[in-house]
């Protein structure tokens, strides 16, 4: 009928072997038990098993058997009544085991129970069939019972019962499934894949791991040992009972060394813990060398795509060979990466041999210039794999190909920004770069000076050598103001012969004047253009900022302006111009700077006028005087340009000139009856110099003049000099053989109490006190009162007395009574030119005569 | 001797010499013990003519070697061959269960 059998136990019916032989065998020993064919039972203790001699029908060792049964068991009383049942079947039934003794079997089954089963429960028979017990939640699961008859103790029969629990059956039958399919994926698995107990110790292994084991089945032993991972601190211990991970580890063996991936995976445990693990180690020796390969050629790719991003941005040629540098340094591994060269146009240098063969260099050129190299050093005795090589290759050509545009986008820029005969900076370039300054100069607070400067004679220079030579005129200004401007500084030619200079940073914009000075200055020495040697002049203009204008329109327009004024007044010479300058200052200090040029230009001579005996007229001395034959302005007095030279810090180098100078004449007027000597005059400030005595020793030595023949004048502007800085000197110069005079005594300063403090020789009586028409005296007794004092008094100081200005008989009547030494003036005879000197030397005693206005 | 093995194209149905291999787990001399290798070695000469091997395990003597065939109660038979493996429990005086259970064919 259909309710004895519920369908879920037909569903079992095809049950595996291993359990209805556990079954059988349960079912075979208590039936083999009820017939009295076993006399000993097999005991399990914590100690082992034990055998047990024993009357099988005796009660208890009967429980025992029934306590060590597999599946669930109890002996039952008529009607089923439970006798005994061992844990299992309470564990079964899900009810305390307490709870089951006494209770009738049929309360725990799914009514109606097997017809045939209350038969036999009622009358002590054997039965078996299948049964459905009902669970805690309500439910019911199947389960097969067997029922033995049995006699304990000679006692009333007795039911021995088994009941199986067919779930766990189905269970059973999954896990045996589950194990064998389990076990076939574990053999087919491509990795090898071992379970370790929770010592360590390898318990099963497949094929693969075998086969990793070198054919020898780990199972049993300890996995470390089995498997010689390079493992890191800890060791494959703590691999193994640590937490699931997956780490890339080197399999150790000499030559047949591998890359694993290994993978731990934890086994739950029981309570205690760490049920061991499941180990997975895949082999990606060859994989990975690939993968490797691989993915370093996509990092490789994207660092290229990113220098090419670089490449079209605006990354300057140097940034980019440093990212390539950075690029190859950290894409190959274990190779030296070096540049070579500059990687700027012209300054490639040809790259020293490789180290070894195993370097490889490539030129980074645009077009046919090389502008510097790659080098990669894999080392000594290895070599590039052609990986590293394409690589290189690749980052080479995007190099090449920037370059290139670099280039050609420099070679524009520069075309546009740049004149081409000179290669300054051309207006639009000097425009953006002004802006530039004077932005520079409001956030700083300073100035800017703008130098318009266009030369003077370039059309001259033009016209008569040609446009070749003007050329190369043009070129060589450009390398000069260049190269006399700060780096900070802009050149730029505006036009034809037209430069601008633009000079920031100033503090003081009177500054700008100096500075356009000394580039004028710069410019008027002379030019060699083809052959011949030409000078040129400038017209400076200029304007400063924020004085003049306040943008770089402004300032060229204001600079030009003052350039065009310095030509319109027509004097063709250097001429620096400010729009504020008044036009005194301005050609003063044009003056000034062509002084300094003409002391180096040779522009400046000496004039010499004679000192005469006041009686017979013969000349005893010359008196050396600087003139300055200015190019333009004709001669120029040293009233005009001693102050200039004083203020320009040239008195020195003047003094020393017309030292140098007169003993190189004097030595060769020396000689004839009279002459003794030729005097100089000397600044104080030259004289308080450090190196004036070794000047005048060193010009003394060169022209081989005895020391008695020169004669040093000093003005009394010395006595407003610390008289110790120039008394050593002189007195120097004296021991030397050198005459000392005092020029111009009389005209302001002489205190007759210091006379006596200098070492002199000689006292010039200025003109002044000579002058019979300057109505000074009261009286021409008083006048010659004060000239025979002086004389007295400097015969006295044991000094010579020179009378200067004398220019007519009266005046050389008054000299002649006071009894001095020399005179001197135009009644004698002015400064000659050198030309003149011999002959006046040749003519013997100078008749006087009175000088023609 | 009974009638002969059945054949089939000329193969004795029984395995060859030495296929039939036994292990009986004793307890010493007990009396199922001893009956039980009686009955064996009656049961094999009167039913195994090709030949057979017994091993007898005295589980007095090695009481761990109970757990490899998980036996219960003394005496237990086990056929290792031919496979499958089976088990008897008990002194095998129940001939004719036995010569079923092991398969033991008889005339």
């Amino acid at each position: 009928v259909a309710d004895d059998r519920p369908p879920a136990v037909a569903a079992v019916t095809a049950s595996d072997e291993d359990t209805t032989e556990r079954l059988r065998r349960a079912e075979e020993t208590l039936a083999a038990i009820a017939a009295y064919r076993v006399d000993a039972f097999v005991v399990t203790s914590s100690s082992g098993e034990r055998v047990l001699l024993a009357d099988p029908h005796a009660a208890e060792p009967y429980r025992v058997l029934v306590d060590r049964m597999g599946e669930g068991a109890a002996t039952l009383a008529p009607e089923g009544l439970v006798l005994y049942a061992n844990q299992r079947l309470a564990d079964t039934l899900a009810t305390p085991r307490d709870a089951i003794l006494g209770a009738a079997l049929l309360d725990f089954l799914e009514p109606p129970a097997p017809v045939g089963l209350r038969t036999a429960l009622a009358s002590v028979e054997p039965w078996r069939g299948d049964v459905a017990v009902r669970d805690a939640r309500g439910g019911s699961f199947p389960a097969h019972i067997t029922l033995s008859r049995l006699e304990l103790d000679g006692g009333p029969a007795v039911l021995s019962m088994l009941l199986a629990d067919l779930r766990e059956r189905q269970r059973t039958d999954a896990m045996i499934a589950a194990g064998q399919l389990s076990e076939r994926i574990l053999d087919t698995a491509s990795e090898a894949i071992v379970v370790c107990d929770a010592t360590g110790t390898v318990v099963q292994a497949n094929r693969e791991a075998v086969v990793l084991c070198g054919g020898v089945d780990p199972t049993g032993r300890a996995f470390a040992a089995a498997f010689d991972l390079e493992c890191d601190a800890g060791g494959v211990a703590a691999l193994l009972s640590g937490p699931a991970s997956r780490r890339r580890l080197r399999l150790r063996g000499g030559d047949h060394e591998r890359s694993l991936i290994v993978s731990v995976a934890e086994l739950s445990g029981d309570d205690a813990g760490h049920g061991g693990s499941v180990v997975t180690l895949t082999d990606v020796t060859d994989l990975h060398a690939a993968n490797r390969r691989l993915e370093a050629h996509v990092r490789r790719q994207a660092a290229m795509a990113e220098l090419t991003r670089h490449a079209l941005g605006g990354s300057s040629l140097e940034q980019l060979v440093e990212l390539a540098r950075a690029a190859l340094d950290a894409h190959l591994d274990g190779v030296d990466v070096r540049t070579r060269g500059t990687f700027a146009v012209g300054l490639a240098a040809a790259p020293d041999a490789l180290p070894h063969d195993g370097a490889a260099l490539r030129e980074v050129r645009a077009h046919d210039t090389v502008l510097g190299w790659l080098e990669l050093d894999p080392g000594p005795g290895r070599r590039l794999d052609p990986d590293a090589l394409g690589f290189l290759d690749g980052i080479v050509s995007v190099l090449c190909m920037a370059a290139e545009q670099r280039l050609l986008h420099e070679r524009l820029y520069h075309e546009a920004h740049h004149d081409a005969l000179t290669g300054l900076p051309n207006r639009v370039l000097l425009e953006d770069r002004l802006q530039q300054a004077i932005a520079r100069a409001q956030r700083d607070g300073t100035k800017v000076a703008v130098l318009f400067i266009d030369l003077d004679r370039f059309k001259y220079v033009n016209d008569t050598l040609g446009h070749q030579a003007g050329n190369d005129v043009l070129v060589q200004i450009g390398d000069r103001l260049r190269r006399y401007v700060r780096g900070s500084d802009t050149v730029a030619r505006v036009g034809g012969d037209e430069f601008v200079v633009v000079h920031g940073d100033l503090d003081d914009p009177g500054v700008a004047e100096s500075i356009a000075g000394a580039v004028a200055n710069v410019l008027a020495s002379p030019i060699t253009v083809g052959g011949r040697t030409v000078r040129l002049r400038a017209t400076v203009g200029v304007s400063t900022y924020p004085g003049d204008g306040l943008d770089a329109d402004a300032l060229l327009t204001k600079s030009d302006n003052a350039m065009y004024h310095g030509k319109r007044s027509g004097r063709n010479t250097i001429r620096v111009y400010h729009q504020h300058m008044s036009e005194v200052a301005a050609a003063r200090m044009a003056i000034e700077h062509d002084f300094e040029a003409a002391l180096m230009a040779g522009e400046l001579q000496l004039f010499f006028q004679p000192q005469v005996s006041p009686l017979s007229g013969a000349i005893l001395g010359l008196e050396a005087l600087t003139r300055w034959r200015h190019p333009i302005h004709g001669w120029i007095p040293p009233s005009r340009f001693v102050p200039m030279a004083e203020e320009a810090g040239l008195m020195a180098d003047l003094g020393t000139w017309a030292v140098g100078e007169a003993c190189r004449r004097a030595k060769a007027w020396l000689g004839g009856p009279w002459l003794q000597r030729v005097s100089v005059n000397v600044s104080p400030a030259h004289i308080a110099r450090p190196e004036f005595v070794g000047a005048v020793r060193s010009a003394l030595t060169t022209f081989a003049l005895a020391p008695e023949h020169l004669e040093i004048e000093v003005t009394e502007g010395i006595l407003m000099h610390d008289l110790a800085s120039v008394v050593r000197p002189l007195e120097a110069l004296r021991e030397l053989g050198v005459s000392i005079a005092l020029d111009d005594f009389g005209l302001g300063y002489a205190s007759f109490s210091v006379l006596g403090s200098l070492p002199l020789d000689r006292l010039k009586v200025d003109k002044s006190l000579v002058d019979t028409r300057s109505g000074v005296y009261a009286s021409r007794d008083s006048q010659l009162a004060v000239l025979l004092g002086i004389t007295t008094m400097a015969n006295a100081l044991g000094l010579r007395v020179t009378i200067e200005g004398v220019e007519t008989h009266e005046e050389l009547e008054m000299a002649r009574s006071v009894g001095c030494d020399e005179v001197q003036g135009y009644l004698f005879g002015g400064p000659q030119p050198v030309g003149n000197v011999k002959k006046l030397l040749e003519g013997g005693p100078i008749r006087p005569q009175v000088a023609v206005d | 001797m009974n009638a002969p093995a059945l054949r089939i194209d000329g193969e004795p149905l029984i395995p060859p010499c030495g296929a039939w291999r036994f292990r009986l787990y004793t307890a010493g001399q007990s009396p199922r013990s001893l009956a039980a290798l009686a009955n064996l070695h009656a049961l094999c000469h009167l039913h195994l003519d090709a030949g057979y091997q017994i091993e007898v395990v005295d589980l007095l003597d090695q009481p761990q070697r109970a757990a490899a065939d998980q036996i219960l109660a003394i005496p237990t038979l086990v056929r290792l061959a031919p496979a499958p493996r089976r088990q008897v429990v008990g002194d095998l005086s129940d001939v004719d269960r036995v010569v079923a259970a092991l398969d033991m064919r008889s005339s």
